[in-house]
């Protein structure tokens, strides 16, 4: 018996209606909107700035959260996708390409995270509101390219790195899409989740794949509900195989395209995926890429990276900040992925056999991280739109000044939620090892190096966590 | 086409657009040693190159990262030019700006300084 979120009384019902995503597009949209004009036009003071607060603060904390207590929501959300009716528009006048083989997996997201996340730390993308807003231009711009060159949903699978960072962090979530009956899909003559779907009041049709194979149906008068265009999965997913929350955007396309009623929101145990997961390899390389650079991130805002720059520059001589961060990328993940590489190899398997052994510690890392920028400046986005506001000569009241959150308070947070993901680790490493067979000594043996790597970066991250933060713009002083 | 030529054209509108300047105020500091805690700041505020007085001076304080609470005080006028913060407390190490609004009578100027406050 499972928990059909989409059976709810108000959420499901608000899920299963043809404009959810549109109405939570749009605030996002407008904010989008907002942030841009305040990065281009308000004063280039991070904190004071809507493009940077809301980018950097609030978009990362409730990414983080919504993923942790639900699913993939911000995907749900983008207002990116909102750009498919000029997708459409220009499509008319593009040719269309298939995107290139050798690029349909990840190893473009993971190159264009480690750059994203080099130059965040180089050019200190999170104090500048004007790159802030370029930035959200030049995402708008690519998703509107790519999907109008490509086929519609490449942007999301294979290029947008956020996306991709919310697919990898959503397999801990509590929530996946899957088939109420796959005696139905069994029989399903459309694949129509996949395909989407063309139906008149007397035929229907899938819309995509090979519709030679696809006789069209010819129907009894139905209901006017079901009558009209369904896309199906733009990231080519096929319900009733879906294991895991990999690529799934939560853009519901399969429960409207479904003439079934055969799609269900499940509510699932959140270390499910991780216990029976085994990706492919450049699944593996992102998260294992994830994990450590969510704590050479957290690490980069504390004062022992500081020092660490400082060490450097006197060892090699230089002040060159691109070679020194360079470097520091370059050891930090080497280390990362030789030591989880090596434990592997140690509880004799495959990396992609026990990567999912690191699936919420990424989370917490992640997560723990957001917690403490958003716990601290979740007020100060509301002033800043208001001070917007009143710069376009909307009537309002200035605002008050919001009260200072004690940093040493949000501490404690991390840490039960570094430790849940440690316990969580130490579970599905556990599970992993044996099945459901008791803890015997040759378990044992298999699961200790995981068991080490696990604690290891646990205790990396509540290291990092008691550090006191600091926000710096330079390398070196 | 038109209409992709009417965005580009806003958009070059919307990006020639500058900021204000908000340094009306020349800021100078004196702080000893600036450390995470509250530290007493002397401000040296000047104006059209005459030193401000008798003006009710607030200052916030902020870092340059996004999503740090901002510390706000009222400074006291100690001679012409010079106003002092008592107990400013900074909350992290790191970089902050201090933003200065001064009022005197119905003119408000304002003024910006950078400093680096370690841990």
């Amino acid at each position: 018996m499972t928990l059909d979120v989409l059976r709810l009384p108000i959420l499901g019902a608000f899920l299963r209606w043809h404009y959810s995503r549109f109405v939570l597009q749009v605030p996002l949209f407008v904010l989008a909107l907002l942030a841009i004009y305040d990065g281009f036009t308000g004063r280039q003071l991070a904190p004071t700035n809507t493009a940077t607060v809301a980018v950097w603060v609030h978009y990362r904390g409730l990414v983080a959260l919504a993923l942790a207590v639900f699913g993939n929501l911000f995907c749900a959300a983008c207002p990116l996708m909102l750009t498919r009716g000029s997708t459409k528009f220009l499509k008319r006048f593009l040719p269309e390409f298939s995107f290139p083989k050798s690029l349909r997996n990840k190893y473009l997201v993971i190159g264009a995270t480690v750059l994203f996340l080099f130059t965040y730390e180089y050019f200190d993308l999170w104090a500048s509101p004007w790159i802030t807003a370029w930035l959200m231009i030049a995402y708008f711009v690519a998703a509107l390219v790519v999907d109008a060159v490509f086929p519609v949903g490449t942007f999301c699978k294979y290029v947008c790195p956020l996306g991709n960072f919310n697919f990898a962090l959503s397999k801990v979530s509590p929530t996946q899409i899957t088939a109420k009956d796959q005696n139905v899909c069994n029989s399903c003559e459309g694949k129509y989740c996949l395909n989407g779907r063309l139906e008149t009041n007397s035929t229907r049709a899938p819309i995509q794949g090979n519709r030679a194979e696809h006789v069209l149906l010819q129907l009894e008068p139905i209901n006017a509900k079901t009558i009209g265009t369904f896309p199906g999965c733009e990231t080519n997913l096929f319900v009733p195989s879906i294991q895991s929350n990999e690529d799934c955007t939560l853009c519901l396309n399969c429960l409207r395209a479904c003439p079934y009623d055969n799609v269900a929101l499940e509510v699932r145990n959140p270390l499910r995926e991780a216990i029976i997961d085994k990706p492919k390899s450049d699944w593996t390389w992102f998260v294992v890429l994830l994990t450590w650079a969510g704590l050479l991130n957290a690490f980069a805002m504390i004062p022992p990276y500081f020092g660490l720059a400082a060490w450097l520059s006197a060892l090699l001589g230089t002040r060159d900040e691109a070679l020194l961060l360079g470097i520091i990328f370059t050891v930090a993940l080497g280390l990362g992925f030789s030591l989880t590489v090596l434990a592997a190899k140690a509880s004799r398997g495959l990396l992609r056999d026990w990567v999912g052994v690191l699936y919420p510690l990424m989370l917490a890392i992640w997560g723990g991280h957001y917690l403490f920028h958003f716990i601290t400046g979740a007020s100060t986005l509301l002033p800043n739109i208001i001070n917007l506001l009143m710069r376009l000569e909307l009537p309002l009241e200035p605002p008050a000044l919001v009260s200072t959150v004690r940093l040493d308070a949000i501490f404690p947070f991390q840490v039960v939620v570094s430790y849940l993901a440690f316990l969580s680790s130490l579970y599905i490493a556990y599970q992993k090892a044996s099945g459901q067979k008791r803890l015997t000594r040759a378990v044992l043996a298999v699961i200790l190096p995981q068991v080490l790597l696990v604690l290891l970066i646990n205790t990396i991250t509540i290291l990092i966590f008691s550090q006191p933060m600091q926000a710096r713009g330079s390398l070196l002083l | 086409m038109k209409f992709f030529l009417k965005a580009l054209f806003l958009l070059c509108l919307l990006l020639a657009c500058t900021p204000a300047k908000q340094n009306e105020l020349t800021v100078k500091l004196e702080i000893t040693n600036p450390k995470v805690g509250k530290v007493p700041i002397v401000l040296l505020l000047e104006y059209q190159s005459k030193p401000l007085t008798k003006a009710i001076v607030t200052v916030r304080g902020d870092m340059t990262h996004a999503g740090m609470s901002p510390v706000q005080a009222e400074a006291r006028e100690l001679e012409a030019g010079r106003y002092a913060l008592d107990n400013f407390g900074f909350t992290m190490s790191g970089d902050w700006v201090l933003s200065i609004t001064a009022k005197k009578g119905t003119q408000t100027l304002t003024g910006e300084a950078k400093l680096g406050i370690n841990p």
